[in-house]
């Protein structure tokens, strides 16, 4: 994990650098890098395709605007995802109230997986994993996506989320208990 | 060797279904998940977890991601508003530096005299009842124990502080107050 890290923000500290100076390739470089994965991430916040892509746009204008105060400590990825979560997290809190306001309902969550409440025959047991996943709270969500499904350490995973190291670790552990006991009520 | 942990083990398994692991800490790993069931059931979910395809962003997205990236990095620049940038608010006025040095000049212009006045007068217009009667019994209680520390200030002067002074000084004082 260490060598891969190194290997990858050598090359984002150069683009970061570049951007920083003005340079719109390595700009796109940096989107082309990373715009997938802050969008799987939004999409675990607000669980809404359309709000997602809008989140990790504000995300990147927020970034761009931001990165002289970039300063490096972390991986670029990591640093863009804390800003992705938070633009994600306004955006459900915007879309609450105004479902508060014009009382509309909860949009299907979707997230590469059927929603909850869809008469469907999960085909498979990852399906099953992926459903149940998303009704975890938000956390132990994203704890265990960012673990597992992007790679991050527990003290990235800590800084893309705004909690400590040990808490990104119990948020994923216990996350991970839940997903396992709730699967195991699904084949009881 | 030592034994590994449950925990340890736990913290390893996403790594372990990536491949990110050497094949001695495979080994060791999957010893671990052979003997121990809850570390297997644990197995489980991260394996599953971890094969699931992964989700694409829209068709087009990235470019307009791409758009919105360069928009704001012209703006930075001061090259004005690019397209697709702003979607939030954020334009900002731009104040000239004269105008923010002018107003500071004005404000200094304005609010020095207004301070000094406020410190240099005995503020008879706004004081109240109680001040003004405080600062009475401040300059009386002065007179008549010149010992006592008494504020000089009339918001304070309502109460002079009895620095030291005996019990027989402080029941003189409340009989000549008429306390």
């Amino acid at each position: 994990m260490n060598e891969r890290t190194t290997a990858e923000s050598r090359p984002d500290a150069a683009l970061v650098a570049r951007a920083r100076a003005g340079d719109e390739d390595a700009l796109n470089q940096l989107v082309r890098r990373h715009n997938e994965v802050a969008y799987r991430v939004a999409l675990g916040v607000v669980k809404d395709p359309d709000r997602a892509a809008d989140a990790v746009q504000d995300a990147w204008i927020k970034a761009v605007r931001g990165l002289a105060g970039f300063r490096g400590d972390s991986r670029f990825r990591t640093w863009f995802l804390s800003i992705v979560v938070n633009e994600a997290r306004g955006a459900l809190r915007r879309a609450a109230r105004r479902r508060e306001q014009d009382l509309e309902e909860l949009p299907e969550p979707v997230s590469g997986a059927p929603a909850p409440d869809r008469r469907v025959v999960l085909r498979s047991e990852v399906e099953r994993a992926l459903v149940l996943l998303d009704s975890l709270p938000e956390k132990q969500r994203l704890s265990v996506k960012l673990r597992l499904q992007e790679g991050l350490s527990f003290r990235e995973v800590g800084e893309a989320i705004g909690s400590s190291e040990g808490a990104a670790r119990v948020n994923y552990h216990h996350g991970i208990h839940r997903l396992r006991e709730m699967m195991q009520e699904c084949n009881d | 060797m030592q034994r590994l942990t449950c925990d340890a083990v736990r913290d390893r398994l996403p790594e372990l279904a990536r491949g990110e692991v050497d094949q001695d800490e495979a080994h060791r790993l999957r010893n671990h998940l052979h003997g121990c069931g809850e570390c297997a059931g644990v197995w489980e979910i991260v394996r599953l977890v971890n094969s699931a395809p992964p989700v694409r962003a829209p068709e087009g997205l990235e470019e307009r991601m791409a758009r919105a990236a360069r928009g704001a990095l012209k703006e930075r620049r001061g090259g004005g508003s690019g397209a697709g940038a702003d979607t939030g608010p954020s334009r900002r006025r731009r104040v000239p530096s004269w105008g923010l040095a002018a107003a500071a000049g004005v404000v200094l212009a304005l609010g020095t005299p207004l301070l000094i006045q406020r410190m240099q007068a005995p503020m008879a217009g706004s004081m109240d009842s109680a001040s003004v009667a405080g600062d009475a019994v401040a300059m009386e209680v002065q007179e008549l124990l010149p010992s006592a520390y008494v504020s000089d200030d009339p918001v304070v002067a309502g109460a002079p502080v009895f620095d030291g002074l005996s019990d027989e000084a402080l029941v003189a004082l409340l009989e000549e107050m008429g306390g």
